[in-house]
């Protein structure tokens, strides 16, 4: 029975599946807020690999995004609450006015009901009163909403040029360090005889691509390689200040999934050669 | 300078979780833009549950937009796509 047809209004207006519909696309977003943001959360962390000036800017990066959902979701949570609140309101009072309604129906048009008819459709506005003032409610925590997003979410940030800018300069720190530091990187070379150990070196010099593993770790190892192009950044380095020691034909940098020691190879073939040469004196 | 590529593990790490997020938000997107929002309450009610809603889906592909430009900013450096790029050999 329709509250305004035997009432003559409806005091608690509320679609109860459209109000299931918000509250779960309401959800649906906080869910996402939190997935967007936790990949991200699990990079870029103080005491990590990218702390140093280099680095550092692109993990603030990572934390301004991360920062950005993680304020959103709080809102919506507060928003959800205000919806969950309203939700179980609207299910109380439409339970009472229904009730008001069966009865007001049976009492019909009897003139010995007038007085009841009457007290029951005053409690009907009297939950009408109460609809408006959690409406009230829930209007406000969605002005809230807004006005909060307006806090959070910048139209005029611009996080990926700031994203752009922040590689370059890793990118040119890795080339001042490579040019740096590549004497050490060398005899370490030579030590470690494999390409694998090199890009481990290098991405602890530098401190990236840690990948969470040991240096030794085989695995992890060949992991790196198969991912990182700094294997290719040494061999440059060799190439260009070492003419001398590093062999003429460098390996391709191919990055495959497996061990490459044509580097580490010729680079021992070389010192091999050496000491071969030495070895009459 | 010259674009070569930079560590690509981690790039290609913060690419993925980018990624990520633009997916996830991307869906949120489409879903929050389905929702009923005119029969929620009173009509006063409805207003602002509409135009709440409206700035949340607005947000959140703002939010979504950037998480794109970091993935494509990313791939420049050496991230996902590039990084299938650079390991057909030596990077340009």
């Amino acid at each position: 029975m329709r509250a305004d047809v035997i009432l003559g209004f409806d005091p608690t207006p509320a679609d109860t599946n459209a109000l299931v519909a918000v509250s779960d696309g309401l959800r649906g977003a906080v869910r996402a807020l939190i997935e967007a943001r936790s990949g991200l959360d699990r990079l870029g962390r103080t005491g990590s690999v990218w702390d140093g000036s280099a680095g550092a800017p692109l993990a603030a990066l990572l934390r301004r995004f991360s920062q950005q959902a993680s304020a959103l979701e709080e809102s919506l949570v507060d928003c959800l609450h205000a919806v969950d609140g309203w939700r179980a309101g609207v299910d109380a009072r439409q339970r009472q006015v229904a009730e008001i309604v069966a009865t007001v129906a049976e009492l019909g048009d009897d003139p010995a009901a007038t007085t009841r008819r009457t007290r029951l459709i005053a409690m009907a506005r009297e939950l009408g009163v109460d609809h408006e003032r959690a409406a009230a409610d829930l209007s406000a925590a969605f002005e809230e909403l807004s006005a909060s997003i307006q806090q959070i979410v910048d139209p005029h940030d611009d996080l990926a040029a700031e994203l752009d800018r922040a590689l370059l300069a890793l990118a040119a720190a890795v080339e001042e360090w490579m040019a740096d530091q590549a004497p050490e990187l060398l005899r370490t070379a030579l030590t470690l005889g494999e390409i694998a150990g090199l890009t481990t070196v290098i991405s602890e010099l530098i401190g990236i691509a840690a990948l969470g593993r040991n240096p030794g770790e085989d695995e992890g190892v060949a992991e790196v390689v198969a991912k990182s192009p700094g294997s290719h950044r040494l061999i440059k380095a060799l190439r260009q200040q070492w003419l001398d020691v590093a062999p003429v034909e460098l390996p391709a940098a191919t990055f495959a999934v497996r061990r490459s020691a044509g580097l580490a190879d010729a680079l021992a073939g070389r010192r091999g050669g050496d000491m071969e040469r030495t070895e009459p004196c | 300078m010259q674009q070569l590529p930079l560590v690509g593990a981690e790039v290609q790490r913060i690419g993925s979780a980018f990624g990520t997020a633009s997916q996830e938000l991307s869906g949120a997107v489409n879903r929050l833009g389905d929702l009923p929002v005119d029969t929620v309450g009173t009509p006063s009610c409805d207003a602002a549950v509409s135009s709440g809603l409206r700035d949340l889906r607005t947000a959140l592909a703002r939010l979504q937009a950037t998480a794109e430009e970091c993935v494509a900013v990313l791939v420049r450096h050496g991230g996902p796509a590039g990084g299938e790029d650079l390991r057909q050999g030596e990077p340009t």
